[in-house]
């Protein structure tokens, strides 16, 4: 607990700013997910790595919880505060370290922001690959804890792809380096499972990402579809094809319009369903690249196709697609985004399932989609003051991840599970999978003193979860007592 | 052949008579596992087969004792292939052996190594039960990262049943070159050659720097005038050996991966991945200084054992606290990172 005695020792600390006044806490009640709030009883924000070490040492010292945030633009609740633990900010370590364009790679404190990390090294001619929508604001550190994605992961993979090594702080405040200094670290491979921990293992405290040399050519291809299904073959057709676009993405009908609307990309507003797709590579190549994957979408039944090669119209299309969800804010007063990853064979028959919940519950819903690689968005539109709404509107999200789960897909492409998820991760995962998750979390933090109540569920928590559902007709935790 | 239940009763029976299991799959990595000499092997060079392959998602699931070369000729098919690259110790390995290997080729530093392509994993627990994480699909953060933790894994945390991987289709044109220059001169044009589009390889051994490309026709020229006078084309056999192992070198073999600009140093036999990870061969332990990169033992020679220990740091304590956790009873061999003793 964060007691007074607790609270005077933290004032102790150097290089520590205390927010103890209530209205700047309240700044910190929600990550992303602003409809779980709690307002923290106390907020650190250190200043230099030996703060936040005492600060870890004294917590752990006294057994009080601690939830670390960045840019607080996480969707699942991972930094939602604890009513009774220390929620500390790590946006003060926001200094670029080192970069080195010969190993290409740059070293960064955490609070460090994604979009910042290619900016500064530009100019070297490099750029950091994971573009999450948010990277304008949201850091790295946050990054590596939900192992964050973007539009551009189908050819340059996550974040746990391009992170060569880390250093970071247990609960108890001891620093480890991992990933060693080359491409390869003996033993078990830590550093990949920091990734996506949300905060339950440990403090990131320093990030060395890999840099890539920014691509010679880009061109963006816009092809309208009669249906979803024509454009979802026409993904097929484009890999089968043998090419692997930097981005592949897919908008239906409803996201078009609201898109456009909003920002007036050139959509053609009649189409069912859009893909972009984006090509990069050298000068020399990218024209009889663009030309071999546009027959390809031609022959796929794409009723228009636009090419936009300079930056300029690029910038147009991708505005869109990057605004659909503001855009989506608009024509309803809130909006749910789900986050669920599919083998792409059954896209059809999900957005059918998506689309018979929608009139089950009488709330629209766009989908927008990373189609390369699997991963849906369908944002559910209601009005959060209708309290009726807003229940349909949680009971259709956690159907869209049953449904997920049905085709043999996840709850959480890469929004991470926090609070948002959790009684799904029932559903996906037997009792004794999530012992091994319990057993993993024991190993790094034993006091389970880091991120308590997110990600993992309590077996406890799942069979009351499993009282209530039944799965693909056998109950997931037959062991558990029902209560 | 689905084995799932005669590999879960033998890991079962291991269990019960208090004995330690080794996996293994064709056993060509055996020399990775030194110290697992009195364990009994659970081999599932039986449990083979494609359960099912999508190549328009690049997705593929096998059962852990198909043969890799099996898998590698059915992408093929397709024009796809495992951009990873494992090495190959025999036509027997298989990819269960690939993944608790965790051995990537030489395009490590640009395409990644075996974890990068790893999606999903079913496989028989320390307690004998069987779970699986991850799954068919390229983005998935449902809990913490077990199937990317057993890569490389060596066996000590399960036996796999199942993997699911990421494929790619394979470039339109592969094409490796060579130069003949000494150790220093073929790492200043490594360091120099990083950024080239299309380099996909870059490797030094007997007195030859190999760089491949990988990529468009068009683009070829264009890399070929990058890589300037005296590289000519040569065949892929000697980046095959490099990644092998295939060179020659006497005393036991030790790999070091540090910082691609750290010096060369004299026990070295071959340079891979644009010099991020070095072979090294001698009796002794190299001595190097450790803030440019680590020595471990990779290989033994013919001389006795060089003197080894675990390694001990913070990083060593807690990969032991995580196999102590997963594996409380120690039901699958250990893996001790073994380093010289300093």
């Amino acid at each position: 607990m964060l007691s007074e005695a607790i609270t005077r020792s933290l004032r102790q600390i150097d290089d520590l700013e205390l927010i103890e006044d209530p209205s700047r806490r309240r700044v910190y009640e929600s990550d992303g997910l602003t409809a779980i709030a709690q307002v923290p009883p106390l907020v650190a924000l250190p200043n230099s790595l030996q703060a936040l070490q005492e600060t870890l040492q004294l917590c752990h010292a006294h057994g009080v919880a601690m939830v670390a945030r960045g840019a607080g633009t996480g969707l699942s609740g991972g930094a939602t505060p604890l009513a009774d633990g220390l929620l500390i900010g790590l946006a003060k370590f926001n200094r670029i370290l080192d970069i080195d364009p010969i190993k290409m790679t740059a070293r960064v404190e955490p609070g460090v922001t994604n979009l910042a990390i290619s900016k500064a090294v530009a100019s070297a001619g490099l750029f950091y690959a994971p573009d999450p929508s948010s990277q304008i604001a949201c850091t790295i550190g946050g990054n590596v804890a939900e192992n964050s994605g973007g539009v551009h992961c189908l050819k340059y993979g996550l974040t746990l792809h391009n992170v060569c090594a880390l250093k970071m702080m247990l609960a108890d405040g001891e620093v480890l380096s991992l990933g060693g200094t080359g491409l390869w670290e003996d033993g078990l491979d830590l550093l990949a499972l920091l990734h996506g921990s949300e905060g339950l293992l440990g403090v990131v405290i320093e990030v060395t990402v890999a840099l890539r040399p920014l691509p010679e050519a880009v061109t963006v291809l816009m092809a309208g579809f009669g249906d979803t299904k024509a454009a979802a073959n026409a993904v097929s057709a484009v890999i089968q094809a043998g090419v692997l676009p930097a981005g592949l993405e897919m908008m239906d009908r409803l996201a078009i319009q609201a898109a456009e609307d909003f920002v007036h990309a050139g959509y053609p507003c009649e189409a069912e369903a859009l893909l972009l797709c984006e090509l990069d590579g050298s000068g020399a190549e990218i024209a009889a690249l663009s030309a071999a994957v546009q027959a390809v979408l031609q022959a796929a039944g794409a009723q228009s196709l636009v090419e936009a090669s300079d930056a300029a119209a690029r910038a147009r299309l991708w505005l869109g697609r990057k605004a659909a969800f503001p855009a989506v804010g608009r024509i309803a007063p809130d909006y749910y985004c789900m986050d669920g990853t599919i083998p792409r064979r059954h896209l059809a028959e999900v957005l059918a399932a998506i689309a018979d919940r929608s009139t089950h519950y009488e709330l629209p819903v766009a989908n927008v989609f990373h189609a390369g690689d699997g991963n849906l968005h369908p944002l559910i539109l209601y009005d959060a003051n209708d309290s009726d709404q807003f229940q349909r509107a949680e009971a259709f999200g956690a159907d869209v991840l049953t449904i997920c789960l049905r085709f043999g897909g996840t709850i959480t492409g890469e929004h991470g599970v926090g609070l948002e998820k959790i009684d799904q991760m029932c559903a996906q995962f037997t009792t004794l999978e999530l012992a091994v998750f319990h057993a993993v979390k024991a190993a790094f933090d034993p006091s389970g003193l880091l991120n308590p109540g997110k990600a993992i569920p309590t077996l406890n928590r799942c069979a009351e979860f499993g009282a209530m559902h039944v799965h693909q007709g056998a109950a997931k935790h037959p062991s558990l007592p029902r209560f | 052949m689905d084995q799932s239940d005669a590999l879960q009763q033998a890991v079962r029976a291991a269990i019960s008579r208090n004995q330690t299991v080794q996996p293994g799959g064709g056993c060509t990595k055996g020399f990775l596992q030194p110290g697992a000499g009195d364990a009994v092997l659970v081999s599932t060079a039986e449990h083979s087969g494609i359960l099912h392959y999508h190549p328009d998602e690049l997705v593929v699931r096998v059962r852990s004792g198909t043969r890799l070369v099996d898998l590698q000729a059915t992408l093929r098919e397709a024009g796809q292939y495992l951009p990873c690259e494992p090495p190959s110790f025999g036509a027997v390995g298989t990819v269960g052996g690939m993944v608790a290997a965790g051995l990537a080729g030489p395009s490590r530093p640009y395409v990644g190594g075996v974890r990068d392509y790893v999606l999903g994993m079913k496989l028989i627990l320390p307690s004998g039960e069987i779970a699986a994480f991850g799954g068919d699909v390229m983005k998935n953060v449902a809990g913490y990262d077990i199937t990317r933790l057993n890569v490389g894994a060596r066996g000590s945390l399960g036996l796999m049943l199942e993997v699911a991987l990421k494929v790619l289709p394979i470039p339109e044109v592969t094409q490796v070159y060579g130069l003949a220059c000494d150790a220093g001169l073929a790492q200043q044009h490594m360091l120099a050659q990083r950024r080239l589009a299309g380099l996909s390889a870059s490797a030094y051994c007997d007195g030859a720097l190999l760089v491949r490309y990988q990529g468009s026709e068009q683009a070829q020229p264009e890399f070929e005038q990058a890589l300037g006078q005296g590289f000519q084309p040569v065949s892929s056999a000697g980046l095959a050996a490099v990644r092998d192992l295939r060179f020659a070198h006497t005393g036991h073999l030790w790999r070091w991966d540090g910082a691609v600009d750290a010096p060369v140093v004299g026990q070295m036999v071959a340079m891979d991945w644009g010099g991020a990870l070095r072979w090294l061969a001698s009796e002794q332990a190299p001595v190097i200084a450790a803030d440019v990169g680590v020595v471990t033992w990779f290989k033994p020679g013919n001389g006795a054992l060089p003197a080894l220990i675990p390694r001990a740091d913070g990083v060593g304590r807690l990969q032991q606290r995580v196999k102590s956790a997963l594996d409380p009873k120690g039901t699958f061999v250990g893996y001790p990172a073994l380093r010289p003793t300093p």
